[in-house]
This record gives structure tokens, sequence and C-alpha cells, in this order.
């Protein structure tokens, strides 16, 4: 009986070296557009050039960078970018969590209605509403400033939609207890219903925060004048089709990609588990 | 805490939000009411980037310099030729569209079915000092209005010429001071080097139908019918099936389909750095792509496009931009501070300048007697390149095709043409094409009316 084993054993061992073999090249795949784009951000133009030998980290300088905030504004857009993703988030997961509480907890009536009315409005493609938006924000006097930049957006039917089936799967009794004791809405909402569904709140908050800070042709379109554009706005005028720096594109590519990065590896396991929250329900 | 409460707060956080909010608009929102008597504003929109937004800056900053106290242009970057056009027709609805608009091309069509320019001959009409016969002939009839005159001011200009590698060229024993002159002639050299270089012979654009419409036109043919939208009437749909376009397509499909072409996709940029770091014998691209497709500028030799015919109506279609004047809603002073702007880009030694900075060509011909004209044209292949545009035939087929839906109907051909490249029948491929397009225009036509 010992051959089997070993052979078994063989066998696992052969498995753990493909599977491993195959998270390397996962992970390489997935990492080299990192590397390159900070390496880049890095290296100058001429050495890119040059193909493989521009992939080796030998010539670093800040130059390209340097040059980058020189085209555009930068810091300012960095500013207007920041303002933007926190008001638009701030806003979507207050509005989100207030929504989807009066649709779970305060058993009004047509309820269900209503939520198929919000789920609804994510089958709308964006596209189709951005005219009627624009409409509505210049007849508003809005455009060129940044508050049109995240106004259409501060209620989102997806963070609704995530928030409800976080709160459906709330105890009733919990509830009960919490009322009975005296606890108002906004009570019971801060100090027992939110630190149940911190991951939901989480992963809610940082996928409206990567969307808004990664917005690009809404903010394009409803500003004008490069002081009140964000970041994604303003690193597109860095690129050029006949005659392209890569090592400047690179440099405002990594600006902009840190912050979410960063972001994301902080908080990478709330957001896994968001994105399935509610699946499964 | 009891509704009534719960209301209170809510309809104070809301109006606390709506102030702030209304706030910011006021402080961003003034920009754009010129009185008559003070300075007028000129809103400009544009598409450039990378150097050349660098350029057109200073070009702007210096124009504002001259004209302080009287006009002061606001320029700034609005995306991607198609975002412009997105963007410009949001303006549209809304009435706020830009006193100038910087416009590609292939928009032409779309910018003159808007109706919401006005014309720049309305202008030029009035003003003694205009010189129509500064333009190439070819620049004049591609931006030409239907009641005569300019529909809109050339700014940029280019056109696709071929480049040779100097050294891939000679390492297969031919001479790039000959250059080849004809499409068939472009293929027998681009399997010679392919056959004793190892390099591929020969690239050229793919992302659109452009280098289709270039080859037509120099073969003398119509890209659209009738007339290419050049006309009494409108453009009904595509030509692809004229004997010339057939027998270059599948000149090209044998290239593509031996590997001697290398195909670069949408990948401009990869075409271009191919060409530069020797991979490649020959390109076929803009006359834009020069100084990062030879930053050397003697490594490689600059010939005229290829033809595909000896038809004397045979020419090169120009690509760039032109500035358009917005009508409606724009009084008379922005209207004319416009026109004061396009005037001053359009002098010969705004123009040298420009060309030299970005590598288009110069679109007013008296910019060979200014200084920095002629330091550019001193390099041969800056030459070649004017002297084609010089000597382009303002004939139908060289001014190209003029419809609003240029831009879908330009992935249509693509796409049949990406599969001609994969070996499918020219003929019946570029059939497929010409129904699915002529829908797609009358759709468009339908839709402008």
């Amino acid at each position: 009986m010992r051959q089997p084993t070993r052979r078994s054993s063989t066998r696992a061992r052969i498995r753990g070296a493909l599977l491993y073999g195959w998270l390397v090249a996962a992970v390489i795949v997935v990492c080299f557009p990192l590397y390159y784009i900070f390496e880049g951000a890095l290296t100058p133009t001429a050495w890119l050039d040059q193909g493989l030998e521009g992939l080796l980290p030998v010539h670093l300088t800040l130059d390209n960078v340097i040059r980058a905030t020189q085209v555009i504004p930068l810091g300012r857009q960095f500013g207007n970018s920041l303002v933007v993703t926190i008001c638009q988030t701030v806003l979507q997961v207050a509005i989100g969590i207030a929504t989807a509480y009066a649709l779970v907890f305060c058993r009004l009536r047509g309820t269900r209605a209503l939520f198929l009315v919000l789920l609804s409005s994510m089958m709308i493609p964006a596209e189709t509403t951005l005219i009627a938006n624009y409409l509505t924000i210049s007849s508003w006097h809005l455009i060129d400033t940044v508050p049109a930049v995240f106004l259409p957006f501060v209620a989102s039917a997806l963070s609704i939609f995530l928030f409800r089936q976080a709160f459906l799967s709330f105890p009733g009794e919990l509830r009960d207890a919490a009322l009975l004791d005296g606890a108002g809405h906004f009570r019971f909402i801060r100090s027992m219903l939110l630190p149940v569904v911190r991951p939901t709140l989480i992963s809610v908050t940082l996928v409206s925060a990567t969307a808004a800070w990664n917005g690009f042709f809404w903010p394009l379109l409803v500003t004008n004048s490069p002081d009140n554009r964000t970041v994604q706005v303003g690193i597109a005028q860095l690129s050029n089709a006949e005659a392209t720096d890569v090592g400047v594109v690179l440099a405002g590519a990594a600006m902009v990609t840190l912050p979410v990065l960063i972001v994301v590896l902080l908080a990478q396991r709330f957001l896994a588990g968001g994105i399935t929250a509610g699946a499964l329900k | 805490m009891s509704f009534r409460t719960r209301a209170l707060i809510a309809a104070v956080t809301g109006s606390a939000l709506l102030l702030a909010l209304s706030g910011c608009a006021a402080a961003g929102s003034d920009a754009d009411s010129a009185t008559a008597s003070g300075p007028v504003t000129v809103t400009f929109w544009h598409a450039m980037t990378g150097p050349a937004a660098t350029e057109l800056d200073t070009l702007v900053s210096q124009f504002n310099e001259k004209e302080a106290g009287k006009i002061t242009v606001d320029a700034s970057f609005q995306g991607t030729y198609a975002d412009v056009q997105t963007k410009y027709t949001a303006a549209v609805q809304s009435g706020s569209t830009p006193d100038v608009l910087m416009m590609n091309d292939i928009s032409t069509g779309f910018m003159v079915d808007s109706k919401k320019t006005t014309p720049l001959s309305t202008f030029t009409d009035k003003d003694s000092s205009f010189d129509a016969d500064s333009f190439p002939p070819i620049v004049s009839s591609y931006y030409a209005s239907a009641s005569g005159g300019l529909a809109a001011m050339p700014f940029s200009v280019s056109q696709p010429v071929l480049y040779l590698n100097r050294s891939l060229v000679t390492q297969a024993g031919l001479d790039p001071d000959t250059p080849p002159t004809t499409v068939a002639e472009v293929a027998d050299w681009a399997e010679k080097i392919h056959a004793s270089t190892g390099a591929y012979g020969m690239t050229m654009n793919m992302s659109d139908s452009w280098m289709i419409e270039e080859m037509s036109a120099s073969g003398g043919e119509n890209f659209c019918t009738p007339e290419n939208g050049r006309g009494s009437d409108k453009v009904t749909g595509l030509d692809l099936t004229s004997p010339t376009q057939v027998t270059f397509m599948r000149q090209l499909q044998k290239l593509f389909v031996d590997g001697t072409a290398l195909n670069p996709g949408t990948d401009n940029s990869a075409m271009t750095s191919a060409f530069a770091s020797d991979k490649v014998g020959m390109m076929i691209t803009s006359s834009g792509a020069y100084t990062t497709a030879d930053p050397s500028k003697t490594a490689s030799k600059v010939a005229a496009f290829p033809k595909t015919s000896d038809s004397k109506d045979a020419g090169v279609v120009i690509g760039g931009n032109a500035l358009w004047i917005s009508g409606d809603g724009h009084s008379e002073a922005q209207q004319k501070a416009a026109y004061e702007f396009l005037t001053y880009l359009h002098s010969a030694d705004v123009q040298a300048e420009w060309a030299s900075a970005t590598g288009y060509l110069a679109s007013n011909t008296a910019v060979a007697d200014t200084t920095v004209g002629k330091q550019s044209l001193s390099d041969p292949n800056v030459a070649a390149m004017a002297d084609q545009l010089a000597n382009t035939p303002a004939s139908q087929a060289a001014a190209g095709c003029r419809t609003g839906a240029f831009p879908t109907v330009r992935a249509t051909v693509i796409g049949a043409f990406n599969q001609i490249v994969e070996g499918a029948d020219v003929t019946s491929s570029m059939k497929g094409a010409e129904s699915k397009a002529a829908d797609q225009i009358a759709a468009y036509n339908t839709a402008a009316g």
C-alpha cells in the first residue's frame, strides 16, 4: 500500500506546483500594467521607446511628472476630484441608507412597487440620460461648476439595492427590542443597524468612491474651463494620437491611479465581500 | 423624533445644500457675459492635446496680448473630436455653444447640416483684405460652402504620405530616392523588403476606413455617391466596388494575408513606433506623424502618397481640422471678434509657427516666404509634403466625401476591410459594406431632415 500513497502525494505536489505556476502567471498578468505605469512614469520617453530595455527601472527621474503638471493644473484638478468624490460618495451613501431604511423598516404602502421602479432605473443605459441631465444642469445655470459634476449621481439605485438587501437580513426582534428601549430611527441606524451591515457600508462606499473618482465623460461634458475639471479629464489632454510622449502620459496615469490603488489595497477584503453581498439571497 | 421634526430637518438640510451649490454656481458662471462696450470674450473649444495644445495656448495668448482691451479669447480643451461633437450637440440644445469651435475634417458634413454656424464666407465677403487665393486649392474645395466661399476657416491641414525607412529599403537593394509611386509598386517593394530583411514590408492606418478613402481618391474615384456629396444632392451611399478600388484592395489583401504588411489594428502609435524602430520598411500615414516616425529627420524619405490609377482627377484628400463661428445666439460683436481671431490664426506667420511646432501642413501658401516657413522647407521631407499639398488638383475625387454620417460609416467600411485582410472575398465584403452604409446614411439623412 505504500506505492499508491506516494503516487497520490506526488500527484498532489504536481497539482500544487501547477496551481502556484498558474497563480504566479496570473499575478504577472495583473501586476505588469501597474508596474509599467509606475516605472514608465519615472523613466524618460527616450528610454521607453527603446522597447524591452525601457522596462528596466535604471533611469529613474521625476522629469515626466514635472512636465505633466506643467501642461495642466493638476493640483487644482486633484482638489476638484477630491471634492467630487467626497460629495458624491457621502450623499450616495447617506441617501442610500435613508431610502433602504424606509423601504425595509417603515412598513409604508407600495414599497415593493417603489423598489421595482428604483431597480428599473438601473436598466436604463447612462448614455440615454446624458443629454437630459445636461439640459437640467444647464437650466440650473450650473454648467462649468464643480457641483454639476456630482449632482446627477447623488442618489444611486445600486447603493439603495445593496443596503436594502443587507437590511433585510437584520433580525426583526432586535429592532423591536431597540424600539422598546426607546431608540429612535437615527439612534437605531447609528448604533445597531450600521455596525451589523458594516461590510456592505464599506463596500458601497468604496464602489461609489471609485466610480466618482474615475468618471470621465460626464465631467468633460459639463465643465469647460481647466480650473473646474477633474483630474481624469485633465490627463486626457496629455496623450496625443500622432506624437505620443509616453512618459508624460504614464506620469498622468500614475498620479490618477495611485489614490485608488491605495484605497483598494487598504480595503480590499471588504470590497470583494460586498460585490457578492446579496447575490445569494 | 416626530414626523414633523424629521421633515423640518430634511427641509433645512436640503435648502442648505441648495444654497451651497448655488453659491458655487454664482462664482463660476459669469464668464460669458460680455458687454457691448467692454472687451469681447470669445469662447473657443478645441481638441488639441500634447505639444499641439501647448502651442495653441501660446498662439491664443499672443492674440490676447495683441488685442488687449478689445478681445479676449478663452480657449479650452474639450476632449477628442467625438467628445467635442457630443458636447456641441448638447450645447446646441441648451443654447450654450462656444463662439468658435474646432472640428475635424470628417465632421464637416455634420457641422454644415447642423446650420448653427455662420459660414466663413459671410465675413470674408465683407473683408477686402481677405485673400481667397491664400489657401492651397484642395483646401478651399474641401471646406467649400454650398453658396460659394468657405464654410469654415481651415486651421490644421494634413495629408497622408509614404514614409520609407532608408536603411531597410537600401538593405533590400532598392533606392529610397526613386520611391514607388503606385500602390502596385509599393506592394512590389514591400515583398522585396520583407524577403531580404525579414522586417515587415509596409504598414498603414487600419483604425478606420481612412486609407480606403485616400486610395479611392488617389485613383480619381469618388468614395460616396452622388458626386462625393459635393454637388447639389446629399450623399445616399458609398462606392466601394469600382475596378480601381477592387484592384488596390486585392493588392493590399495579399500583403496582409502573407504577413508582408503589419496590421496595427486600432493602435496608430504602435504603428509609428514600429516604423521608427526599424521594424517596418514603408509606412503610409499622416504627414503629422513625421516627428514621431523620424525624430532625426534623416532616417526616412518622405514620398508622395501612392496612386491607384493615372486618372487626372487623382489626388489626396486633406485631413486635419477647421474653425467654425457660431451663429445662433451669438451677438454680431462676438462673431466679428471670432472672425478677427480666425484671420489671425490663418496669417502666414502664425501658420508657419503652427506647422513647425505640430507637423501639420501650412494652410496659407504665403508661409513659404516667412522665415520660419523657409527654415522648415529646407528639410526635403517637409518640402515633399508641401509639394504634394500644393499639387493636389481640386477635383471632386480629391475633395473627398462630405456626409454627416461619415463617422458612422467609417466603422462599417473598416469592419469589412478587416475581413478582407483576413482573406474574405473583396467584392462581396465591400458590397455588404455598401448596403449597410446606405442604410446608415439614410438613417442620418432622415434624422438631419
